[in-house]
């Protein structure tokens, strides 16, 4: 039995419906949630078989919000446009762009950069600093990305991106990651700034 | 130009919980890639609310249907039917090749509902001794923060001082196969989501399962 959370890869988020597709594997039991409601309302589900979620009978699992007319009717919403409009291919194709320039950013700071679609981290090496100092520094040029695991910053825009708001961002994290960020004389200054 | 940024977050720190550690911004507003602060600043969101706005920021048709279903009815509980459940699970059914759906409301709850599901299939359909289910997870895994999620984590600050946790659950390490029992783990029991209404198996490779980008729970 095999449980795949794809709360945060899945609906496009790495350049396919599902992350699983990347490796061809399918799982028994697949999770969804997050952009299942484009940001609107919090809806999750449990997708399987009935040889699993056939075991549950009335009275032994629920929610009162669960799959209620308002979760339902913004969810289908949400995955009309994320397919009608492309958003998955997008998410492929903006990816290699986004990964392929954060590839091509010299700094001596970075210790790697990977990621699958437009699920992105560029990883600092220790001596940096924290990569908090970065997503404030970021801020100050008009990006707004999140540390994670001290030492990594998360790169993650909506799928709907182009290709000059990533050449964009590509200028603005180039140049940011250049700068020499690692005193906290630094990143107080940068605060001031703002 | 509304008030400064530093009374929000002052009010904010006055009566929330201080369990976030968010930066030094305060968004007022959002369309597509863009978001605004209370001074007017427009920022490209490179966090898309860990991903819960893939769509991008105010989705005009999203809100649209959100604002037309809002209009005519907005909770049942499930006592009830309601008439916007199976064009829910047609849709996501036929995009997703998936038989059967439960829907819930955060990522956790669904976590939740699966590691209920799976240990239900594992007794009743699997023949499993009550209460000895097992479900293998991957270290460093993040699924959520409820009681039962944190019970399996390996970051110290997500269980610290909230135990006692629930029994039942095997780590192992991340990008291991070996793990669950010599990599052939699909040759038995193996029930794609796919698979037939009436249950038929089917082969699937697990080589590539521990790749970045897909967590996995595994349950024997």
């Amino acid at each position: 039995m095999l449980i795949l959370d794809e709360i945060q890869t899945g609906l496009g988020r790495t350049g396919k419906l599902l992350a699983e597709q990347h490796d061809g594997i399918e799982a028994d039991v697949t999770l969804l949630g997050k952009a299942l409601s484009g940001g609107f309302y919090p809806v999750s589900a449990v997708l399987s078989n009935n040889a699993v979620l056939g075991t549950l009978r009335p009275g032994q699992h629920g929610s009162t919000f669960g799959g209620n007319p308002l979760a339902c009717a913004v969810a289908r919403a949400a995955l009309r446009v994320l397919v009608e409009e492309g958003m998955i291919e997008n998410a492929a194709v903006q990816g290699v762009r986004f990964l392929d320039g954060l590839r091509s950013i010299r700094s001596n700071i970075i210790r790697e950069v990977r990621g699958r679609g437009l699920m992105l981290a560029v990883e600092l090496h220790l001596e940096a600093g924290e990569a908090r100092r970065y997503c404030e520094a970021l801020q100050g040029t008009g990006i707004l990305a999140k540390d994670t695991h001290g030492h990594t910053i998360r790169i993650a825009p909506p799928l709907v991106i182009t290709s000059e708001q990533v050449d964009w961002a590509l200028k603005a994290i180039g140049a940011t990651l250049k700068r020499d960020l690692s005193s906290r004389q630094c990143s107080a200054i940068e605060r001031g700034k703002r | 130009m509304g008030p400064p940024v530093s009374d929000f977050i002052a009010r904010e720190a006055r009566f929330g919980a201080q369990n976030y550690e968010p930066l030094g911004v305060v968004l007022s507003r959002g369309e597509g890639v863009f978001v605004w602060d209370t001074q007017g600043n427009r920022y490209l969101d490179c966090l898309s609310a860990y991903s819960a706005v893939n769509q991008g920021h105010c989705h005009p048709k999203i809100l649209a249907a959100m604002v037309e279903q809002a209009g005519k009815l907005t909770l049942t509980s499930r006592a009830f039917h309601n008439d916007q459940l199976a064009p829910f699970y047609e849709q996501i059914a036929e995009l997703t090749g998936s038989h059967k759906i439960l829907p819930m409301n955060s990522g956790a709850e669904a976590v939740e509902t699966a590691i209920k599901s799976v240990r239900k299939w594992g007794y009743e359909v699997k023949g499993v001794p009550d209460g000895q289910a097992e479900i293998i997870v991957c270290a460093d895994n993040f699924h959520g923060r409820t009681l039962g999620i944190i019970g399996f984590s390996t970051d110290a600050a997500a269980r610290e001082h909230f135990g006692p946790f629930a029994p039942g659950f095997r780590i192992i390490p991340f990008g291991n196969a070996q793990g669950v029992g010599g990599g052939d783990h699909a040759a038995h029991g193996r029930l794609p989501r796919r698979a037939d209404p009436g249950g038929s198996r089917r082969h699937h490779s697990t080589a590539g399962l521990f790749r970045e980008g897909t967590r996995a729970l595994y349950c024997t």
